[in-house]
């Protein structure tokens, strides 16, 4: 294959409206510097650049469909969902630091698995959970550079456990956490305040969980993988709580946000619903009439106005 | 319009490109090959680097599009300075002089020569 040719395939990571406008003269670029390189065909470290780049173009563009704050409220709401969902796989399915005060005794690490956790998927979680870390400090690049890490070790679990013979996560919460993580991507964390405030109360709800879940002699991590419906309510509550703040600081422009985030949750019940018994099929009906009942409440407020104040133009929420 | 220094410091390699233009216009690779120059070749722009930077700059007003042709059948799109690209350049070097106008007075205090 021509070096030229290679170049244009690599160029397809980029959106097709980015080539339009750039792809020539990026590959001039390219073949100027294979050139004087005496290179026939794309470096690894130029490929990895070109992919990284096309795929960033195309996230950018695909967010930059939606408002500024709109993609900032996903991202807060997205990173408060990842931080729920992190610690309440480390607690309540990788890592159960307290003795189960109940019949059952605690679940062991699979042979081979690196530390006290339960699987290979224990190590990568708690590595995750310095992501929101970063993210109260006020490191919002830095923690962006740890998506860019965490992310790809998240998806590529199922393929390293098939390889090395141990046990991962249910596929459901891989797949929630990936997607929490790429909307967290949307936007810059910035305010870092509103996210502390947030972060605050979702660690508060999932440790007085596994507090209750302590007190009653219960050991919930087997039902984590394979059981009933708590994960479902425990996951529901710090949601509903972040998007109750959320609501009370950012108002109109969270209609797309909670569409984006609300699907991915649901997608996680959804999958639980398919997976297991009808337990999951309610809890996922009542998430869902939750999230629209609240989606719907920026837009009454805004028609509550429209009709008091008689203006038919003001802004649409 | 710049708003960069007031919520974080220009990274490097915009730095260098930014300083690359204040000579004139310039194109894609010659952009790569001034700023391996510029930086004594330690920083080698790749190309999708030099586009996500050169999409960023635009969108912020620092640069501008200046003109396409055709060189020995490559397509070439130059890019200028703008005013705002300019006073962006010019506070960045201000805040790197005189950050480095301290290292070195501490530098000399401690007896290395600098």
């Amino acid at each position: 294959m021509s070096a030229e040719r290679a170049y244009r395939r690599l160029l397809l990571t980029y959106p097709k409206r980015w080539r339009e406008v750039h792809g020539e003269e990026a590959l001039s670029v390219l073949m100027d510097a294979a050139e004087a390189r005496e290179r026939h065909r794309p470096s690894a470290a130029d490929a990895a650049d070109l992919l990284g780049h096309g795929l960033l173009a195309r996230l950018a563009l695909a967010t930059g469909r939606l408002d500024a704050r709109a993609r900032e409220t996903a991202a807060v709401l997205a990173m408060a969902s990842l931080t729920a969902l992190l610690l309440l796989t480390l607690l309540m399915g990788e890592w159960w630091p307290w003795p189960a005060g109940g019949p059952d005794a605690p679940l062991a690490s699979w042979p081979g698995t690196p530390g006290p956790f339960h699987t290979l998927g224990g190590p990568v979680v708690a590595a995750a959970i310095g992501v929101p870390v970063l993210v109260l400090l006020g490191r919002p690049r830095a923690a962006r550079a740890g998506l860019a890490i965490v992310l790809p070790a998240l998806a590529l679990l199922p393929a390293a456990t098939a390889v090395l013979d141990l046990r991962r996560p249910a596929l459901w919460t891989l797949a929630a956490l990936v997607a929490f993580g790429l909307l967290s991507l949307a936007a810059p964390v910035r305010h870092r305040g509103r996210f502390a405030g947030l972060a605050a109360m979702l660690s508060a709800a999932v440790l007085l969980a596994v507090w209750s879940g302590t007190a009653a002699g219960y050991d919930p991590r087997s039902d984590f993988y394979y059981g009933n419906a708590l994960l479902p309510v425990l996951a529901t509550g710090p949601y509903a709580v972040a998007l109750a703040a959320a609501f009370a600081a950012g108002r109109r422009a969270l209609l797309a946000p909670v569409v984006l985030v609300g699907a991915c949750w649901l997608g996680l019940f959804a999958a639980r619903a398919w997976h297991g018994d009808g337990t999951y099929a309610v809890v996922s009906l009542v998430g869902a009439a939750m999230l629209a009942s609240l989606a719907l409440i920026p837009t009454a407020r805004v028609r509550f106005r429209l009709v008091v104040a008689g203006n038919e133009t003001a802004p649409r929420p | 319009m710049y708003t960069g220094s007031m919520t974080e410091a220009m990274r490097e390699p915009t730095y260098l490109i930014l300083t690359a233009m204040a000579a004139g216009r310039q194109h894609g690779y010659g952009l790569v090959q001034e700023v391996a120059e510029l930086s004594g070749g330690r920083v080698r722009l790749r190309a999708g680097t030099l586009y996500g930077a050169l999409d960023r700059l635009t969108a912020e007003g620092l640069i501008a599009a200046d003109g396409e042709e055709v060189v020995a059948g490559r397509f070439r799109r130059s890019y200028v300075l703008s005013e705002d690209g300019a006073r962006a350049l010019a506070v960045e070097t201000a805040q790197r002089r005189a950050t480095a106008g301290v290292a070195v007075r501490r530098l000399r205090a401690l007896g290395v020569q600098v």
